[in-house]
């Protein structure tokens, strides 16, 4: 037998025997004979979802057989429609952790009709949902999916966020029945660095005096809220900032400016200790709050030693990281 | 009689090509979704150097006072330097255009008063090579030569061309007492 569908019948038996020793004893209680009834059961009680984040959104589902039946045999009568309802410990769909809460979206899809339905914390379905008998013969009848949007993800502090949602199933008949099915969701999400707003640079025409120039501004995002280190590597032999056109080529300076004034750049070589950077926005509000300025300078000097006229282009890559 | 030549110079650029729009950087904005956010991203420069030339250093050339002696009078004991200045050792061509010249254009000095004494003039460029400029529309044409360390030859400390003017005697013995002068204008342009 298979382990999923042996858990289901372990629990069915577990959940009838408990749900005859209640009938029992109310109908002992309340003086009147016992009567038939209905039943309900939701497999599996108790999944754990963990989840590393490594970027793009959090979708996980969980496959449940509800079992829903008119009488106290859950593989022998007339199934009964029944209604969800997710509620959490924290009063919300969200997760909760270091750097705050996350919301948490949380669909119901009945597999007997297909039909998709967002659940609300603590708001009862419609008693629509399509019953089974007992052990889900057809397969599994209910799928709860669980949603975490990236966008919500990427401006957490780093850590473990946390949700318990409680599903409970309930259906009526000769009185009501319910059951509850626990899932916990943890979504490790880890360091997130980001840098943002780069563009390219055209420096100009140089007719003979001056220096070309020009900058770029730019968000670095670290959802850890510290310091960061930035690299620029040029496309020049060894990574030098030179530009080419063909085998000429004319030497630039590069600087970097995280608010606190410009700093030179020595290509290849790691800039520490910049601060400044975005912890609650991704890209800077849309580039209206950029936090860094990469600038570059071509000297007077360098261009009137260039070999010749032409257009001289090159590159540079800038690389972040979370000190 | 007193012969005077004032040399002036205008640099051009010439051909300046259009400044072309670099390709877009690698990481423009936001992440893309299914991934981590991008800790690097790479962006392009670009920039235009345009053919640039520069002539500077001329001084007014003073012939003096022709004697009578029946010699030719000239500047050879002392050519008029300066500096002629191609980025890139590129080509560029040269004219003297002579502020007399008359139809078929030969350089010439006035009196101001319809005298005229015909001269000629010689370029002598970096290489060494003498150009005699029989005509004021002649255009010297030289292939790389110029290059110059700075646009002005090190403040014209090491200028890398001069010229010559030449007056044959027969002509000054011809001409009327008086003072003669003309304007050389030294065009450059990169070619």
């Amino acid at each position: 037998m298979a382990p999923a569908r042996c858990e289901r019948q372990n629990a069915a038996m577990h959940r009838l025997t408990r749900n005859l020793v209640l009938l029992a004893a109310a109908a002992l209680s309340a003086g009147l004979p016992m009567a038939a009834s209905a039943y309900i059961d939701i497999t599996p009680a108790n999944r754990t979802l963990n989840v590393n984040w490594s970027g793009g959104d959090v979708l996980r589902s969980i496959d449940y057989c509800v079992v829903s039946v008119d009488g106290t045999d859950p593989a022998g009568t007339t199934t009964l429609a029944y209604d969800v309802r997710v509620a959490s410990p924290s009063g919300a769909l969200q997760l909760d952790g270091p750097g705050g809460s996350v919301p948490v979206t949380v669909e119901w899809t009945d597999l007997e009709t297909g039909i998709t339905q967002t659940l609300l914390h603590n708001v009862v379905t419609p008693r629509d949902q399509t019953g089974v008998i007992d052990p889900c013969p057809g397969g599994d009848n209910a799928r709860a999916t669980l949603r975490v949007l990236a966008a919500d993800l990427y401006t957490r502090a780093p850590g473990t966020y946390s949700a318990t949602l409680r599903f409970r199933v309930r259906n009526l008949a000769a009185g009501v029945r319910r059951d509850v099915a626990v899932a916990r969701l943890n979504i490790t999400v880890p360091t997130v660095v980001h840098l943002g707003g780069l563009e390219s640079l055209s420096l100009g025409t140089w007719n003979g005096s001056g220096d070309l120039a020009g900058s770029d501004s730019l968000c670095v995002f670290i959802n850890a809220g510290v310091p960061y280190s930035v690299t620029a590597t040029g496309s020049g032999a060894g990574g030098a900032f030179t530009l080419a056109n063909g085998s000429a080529t004319i030497a630039y300076l590069a600087r970097w400016d995280d608010g606190t004034g410009f700093q030179p750049l020595t290509a290849g070589t790691a800039l520490a200790n910049r601060a400044n950077a975005s912890s609650t926005s991704l890209d800077c509000g849309g580039g209206t709050a950029d936090n860094a300025v990469f600038s570059v300078q071509v000297p007077a000097a360098n261009l009137q030693q260039a070999a010749g006229s032409g257009t001289y282009a090159g590159s540079v890559t800038v690389t972040v990281q979370a000190q | 009689m007193k012969t005077k030549i004032l040399a002036m110079a205008a640099g051009l650029a010439l051909a300046v090509p259009a400044l072309a729009v670099p390709p877009p950087a690698t990481n423009p904005g936001a992440p893309v979704v299914g991934t981590l956010p991008n800790t690097s991203g790479s962006l392009n420069l670009e920039l235009v150097v345009a053919d640039i030339v520069h002539i500077s250093g001329l001084d007014s050339i003073d012939l003096g006072t022709y004697p009578g002696d029946g010699q030719p009078m000239s500047n050879a004991s002392s050519p008029e330097s300066f500096c002629v200045f191609r980025n890139g050792d590129g080509d560029y061509e040269l004219t003297f255009e002579s502020a007399n010249a008359t139809l078929g254009g030969v350089h010439q000095m006035s009196n101001g008063a319809g005298g005229l004494i015909p001269y000629s003039v010689d370029f002598t460029d970096t290489a060494g090579t003498v150009t005699d400029l029989l005509s004021s529309s002649t255009a010297v044409t030289r292939t790389g030569g110029a290059v110059a360390a700075t646009p002005d030859c090190d403040a014209n400390t090491s200028n890398n061309a001069s010229i010559v003017v030449s007056v044959d005697a027969v002509d000054l013995g011809a001409a009327d007492p008086g003072t003669y002068a003309d304007t050389i204008t030294i065009t450059v342009t990169a070619i």
